[in-house]
């Protein structure tokens, strides 16, 4: 290869148009640089090279789960919020209960601010009926200065987020200048991977290969949930050192008025019912809650707007101990159990409270099709006659004193055990406190061969409650049920 | 807005575009343009000080005026006494008086007195050590007839808040930089190329090698007692290059940036770190602070007239030097140590035979050790802890070397890339014109290298959430 004559500085070629033209070319130089380097941080992202660990991702999870949603259905309500939302809303049971689509967008440590955007972008996607805010993301916070925790978890919600107008009208909202860049890549926010987490480097260079799976199983925007509720120890703590969130500690800043705000004009402006939400958390757990609730009040009594607040009566009545997380930290959350009990109570308040006029989705073929199995589906609908994993033993039963709706034993396949339950009409049992009742049942089952009867009594469900029944249940080892041939409501 | 941030970023494209498209021939507008554009910069961190960097420059651009058509000698005095205490009196009030206050509070509690609630909530003005001593040199110059002063009060404040150097220097003599504003520049590709790629390698220092370094040093001094001898040591030399290379990038930047709308700054570093001698490390250490010094405080105290007056002059500009740098008595050790080391070792360091590679090594690794030494007190919040610091020199090894904030990997990451930076300045200093061999090279080869070095800054660079070691170390002073 001839070697190149080396460049004399002094003596600059002149027919290079560099020295003729140097800022055009300086331009183009780094124009070009520039190109290059976005394109490969660009093909990074897409390719989620640096992306972070995808079973811990619930964030981009809940919104790629969101727009495969709404790319063949609507979403009906619509609730945002942050952690309390996702674990004290069951959306599956509250599509059932109120025969709707209900989505939950809510991600951890959600502000207002946060809560806005996520709004307007999924507003540009879907129509809701009714918008549900969580109140615990309205707080004493500015957007520009969260803590690095903060930032983090709002960067994640920015970067899972997919409309790319509403992303780049709210980034000077949401971020100071700094961290624009790190708001739209990935790979330059965790570009420290390549030394504190090599491992998620292997697994995402082994996903780049495979094609994206879409989720089978309905996922509607929840993901987690706290199963055991408060102990003694717990109590014993509140006893000796109190209440360790004190409402007198509450405070809301500018921004939170100004978002809550903007959350109320946007849902005027796009004729959208919007109601508050507060979950609760255990009343022994704060202190002086009306000093809180009175500063929340002077934000949101300015809107004519409803407020759902699940912390005093009467919606606090039934949440008891095992409705509320095992924790001392300030930031409770419900447990299971818990959202169960407060997803039931929002489908009430919605159906019998608001004027709204919501779609009829239960009495759609695929809306059934679509919500058939989940969690919630057999407390409020039927088994198909071709599910051979949910059975229906008996429908229109005349006991002594009672007509069964329907007994259906679910979840066959199961070998630890299968769930029995019995949906009685509640106008049948109207004026009867359902806590003191019990539905005892004379069961013909088959057993090793050999039929037998036995006495089985089914507790009152206070966790799922369908407008229409009242659900009785127990859990039953694995056997082949005949027929329920006697029973009766009686008193525990 | 500091240097390596987008809004920097922004700004200086926005800059370099309005500069050399529109306003590059005429120089009262582009003056102007400066003017306004440095305020912006200096703005972005504080509107609030604007007006005192402008009463600052408007005063030394009045005295300036005043001393170069005085001819009484007394009437001189007093113009340039004027000037000394307006900007040493922002000074002394912004930076100086609580350390003051302080200070004075021991001596006050020995005799019963309180001076707590003489105290101040006074913040610290960002740059003001620098361009205060940017203009005292100015009126300095024009008093002792160095240098004429000028008319033109665009030119002069676009000279005093220059936004390249008004945080961190270079301290820039109104000899070299003012007559720069008072002409027409030209632009050529070959200032542009040099100009981007200095500030390209000081991003490079900065974020992928300082602010890595700064991670660990951060976190072995917020747990000085948990160390052992290993981390203490690999502590305090991570300081050193961490503190040379934060600063270095800083003027790299600075004096590219510079280059790059046609103006030419002063080297303010020079391969510290391969200096055979303390007397030739302060020739290449913040040369503008070391000149500085040299001109105005040691040079007027009689310099080195005995041996005697010598001594004290140079504790004196050490001790100084010190203050200048924090408002703290840890920096005034920390100069008087400089100072100290300087005259204890001089003999020692001119008996060497310097002809001999190995002693040429020897002398650097220990004119380099004894200059980390002293930095235990400049990096240390309190004498208390740069003695705990020093002392943990002598502990046993605990096992924290890779629990500083630096995992195993990223540690060695760290070493090898230092290494290397150590290997590229000893070419540099073998090979003085490094840079025109580079630019005489392939087009491939230097593109290569382009990429490289974005490539570092984004991918290997320690940024993001998460990391709050961005802003440059200097800009504290």
């Amino acid at each position: 290869m001839k070697r190149r004559k080396k460049k004399s500085l002094t003596g600059a070629d002149t027919k290079s148009i560099c020295f003729s033209k140097p800022i055009l070319c300086i331009l183009i130089k780094s124009l070009f640089i520039i190109t290059l380097f976005v394109s490969v941080i660009l093909y990074l992202d897409i390719k989620g090279y640096f992306d972070l660990n995808e079973s811990n991702n619930h964030t981009k999870k809940k919104w790629e789960s969101f727009y495969s949603f709404t790319e063949k259905n609507s979403v009906d309500v619509l609730l945002l919020g942050n952690s309390h939302l996702y674990t004290g809303i069951n959306p599956k049971n509250l599509s059932l209960a109120l025969g709707v689509n209900a989505f939950i967008l809510a991600s951890p440590g959600t502000n207002i601010a946060d809560t806005y955007f996520c709004l307007k972008e999924a507003l540009a996607r879907t129509d809701p009926k009714l918008v549900v805010i969580e109140t615990y993301g309205i707080d004493d916070f500015n957007p520009f200065e969260l803590s690095k925790a903060g930032v983090s978890d709002q960067l994640k919600s920015f970067y899972a987020r997919k409309n790319f107008f509403v992303k780049l009208r709210s980034m000077p909202y949401l971020f100071t200048s700094d961290n624009y860049l790190y708001a739209w890549s990935n790979t330059l926010r965790n570009h420290g991977f390549i030394f504190n987490n090599r491992d998620q480097l292997r697994k995402n260079r082994v996903l780049m290969t495979k094609k994206g799976r879409r989720q089978k199983e309905l996922y509607l925007g929840r993901y987690i949930c706290f199963l055991n509720g408060i102990d003694d120890k717990l109590i014993g703590k509140y006893d000796s050192l109190g209440s360790p969130v004190k409402g007198v500690e509450y405070s809301y800043s500018n921004y939170s008025y100004d978002y809550v705000e903007r959350i109320v004009n946007l849902c005027k402006r796009e004729n959208v019912e919007l109601i508050f939400l507060t979950l609760p958390m255990y009343e022994r757990h704060i202190s002086d809650y009306s000093v809180w609730r009175d500063k929340l009040s002077e934000i949101l009594d300015r809107y004519p707007n409803r407020w759902v607040n699940m912390q005093t009566k009467p919606y606090y009545c039934g949440f008891e101990r095992w409705s509320f997380q095992n924790t001392y930290k300030g930031n409770q959350h419900m447990t299971y159990n818990g959202s169960l009990l407060a997803t039931y109570k929002l489908a009430g308040f919605i159906r019998d409270s608001l004027n709204i006029s919501l779609p009829e989705r239960d009495k759609d073929s695929k809306w059934h099709d679509l919500f058939y199995g989940s969690e919630g589906y057999f407390d409020n609908f039927y088994p198909k006659d071709n599910d051979r994993n949910n059975i229906c033993i008996c429908r229109n039963k005349r006991l002594r004193n009672v007509v069964l709706d329907g007994c259906f034993l679910l979840d066959i396949d199961n070998k630890d055990g299968n769930r029995l339950i019995a949906k009685i009409d509640k106008r049948m049992l109207k004026g009867l406190k359902f806590e003191d009742l019990k539905l005892r049942i004379l069961l013909k089952f088959e057993m090793d061969g050999k039929e037998q009867v036995t006495r089985l009594d089914l507790t009152y469900d206070i966790l799922h409650k369908p407008e229409k029944f009242v659900i009785f249940n127990s859990f039953i080892k694995p056997v082949h049920i005949k027929e329920i041939v006697d029973g009766a409501i009686i008193k525990r | 807005m500091g240097f390596n941030t987008i809004s920097f970023g922004i700004f200086f494209f926005i800059v370099f575009f309005l500069y050399w498209i529109f306003l590059r021939k005429s120089i009262l507008y582009r003056n102007i343009f400066l003017v306004i554009v440095s305020y912006i910069f200096y703005g972005w961190w504080d509107w609030r000080f604007l007006l005192l960097i402008f009463i600052s420059s408007l005063t030394d651009f009045v005295v300036g005026y005043k001393i170069g058509k005085e001819s009484n000698k007394t009437k001189r005095k007093l113009w340039l006494l004027l000037s000394i205490t307006v900007n040493i009196g922002f000074l002394a009030f912004f930076k100086y008086y609580n350390f003051f206050i302080e200070s004075m509070s021991d001596l006050c509690s020995f005799f019963g007195s309180n001076t707590d609630n003489l105290r101040l909530n006074i913040i610290l003005p960002v740059g003001i050590s620098f361009y205060t001593f940017q203009t005292l040199s100015y009126t300095i110059d024009i008093y002792y007839k160095r240098f004429e002063p000028t008319r033109n009060i665009f030119a002069f404040i676009a000279f005093v808040s220059f936004f390249p150097q008004l945080v961190a220097g270079p301290i820039e003599r109104a000899k070299k930089l003012l007559p720069q504003f008072l002409k027409q520049i030209t632009v050529d590709y070959e200032t542009l190329r040099s100009g981007l790629l200095l500030m390209s390698w000081g991003f490079l220092k900065k974020i992928v090698i300082a602010d890595r370094l700064a991670i660990f040093v951060n976190n072995a001094y917020s747990n000085i007692e948990q160390l052992d001898a290993i981390t203490a040591f690999v502590a305090i030399i991570f300081f050193a290059f961490q503190l040379y290379l934060d600063f270095s990038a800083y003027s790299d930047i600075a004096i590219g940036a510079a280059r790059v709308l046609g103006f030419n700054l002063s080297l303010n570093f020079k391969r510290p770190y391969m200096a055979y001698s303390l007397s030739d490390f302060w020739k290449r250490w913040h040369i503008s602070l070391s000149s500085w010094f040299k001109d105005y405080v040691y040079i007027p105290l009689g310099g080195r007239k005995n041996r005697v007056q010598y001594i004290c002059n140079i504790l004196i500009v050490f001790s100084v030097s010190g203050l200048w740098h924090g408002a703290s008595w840890n920096f005034v050790v920390w100069g008087l140590l400089n100072g100290l080391f300087l005259l204890l070792f001089q003999g020692f360091f001119k008996s060497i035979n310097r002809e001999r590679l190995l002693n040429r090594i020897l002398v650097s690794v220990s004119v380099f050790l004894l200059w980390a030494l002293t930095l235990v007190f400049f990096r240390s919040q309190t004498f208390n802890s740069a003695f705990l610091m020093l002392s943990d020199l002598g502990v046993s090894t605990k096992d924290v070397l890779y629990s500083q904030g630096l995992n195993k990997a990223e540690f060695y990451f760290t070493v090898k890339v230092l290494f290397a930076y150590i290997l590229f300045e000893i070419m540099q200093e073998r090979y003085s014109d490094l840079y025109n061999w580079f630019v005489s090279r392939y087009f491939m080869f230097r593109w290569c290298v382009y990429i490289f070095i974005i490539a570092a800054i984004l991918f290997l660079g320690s940024y993001g959430t998460g990391l709050d070691d961005r802003n440059f170390i200097y800009f504290q002073f």
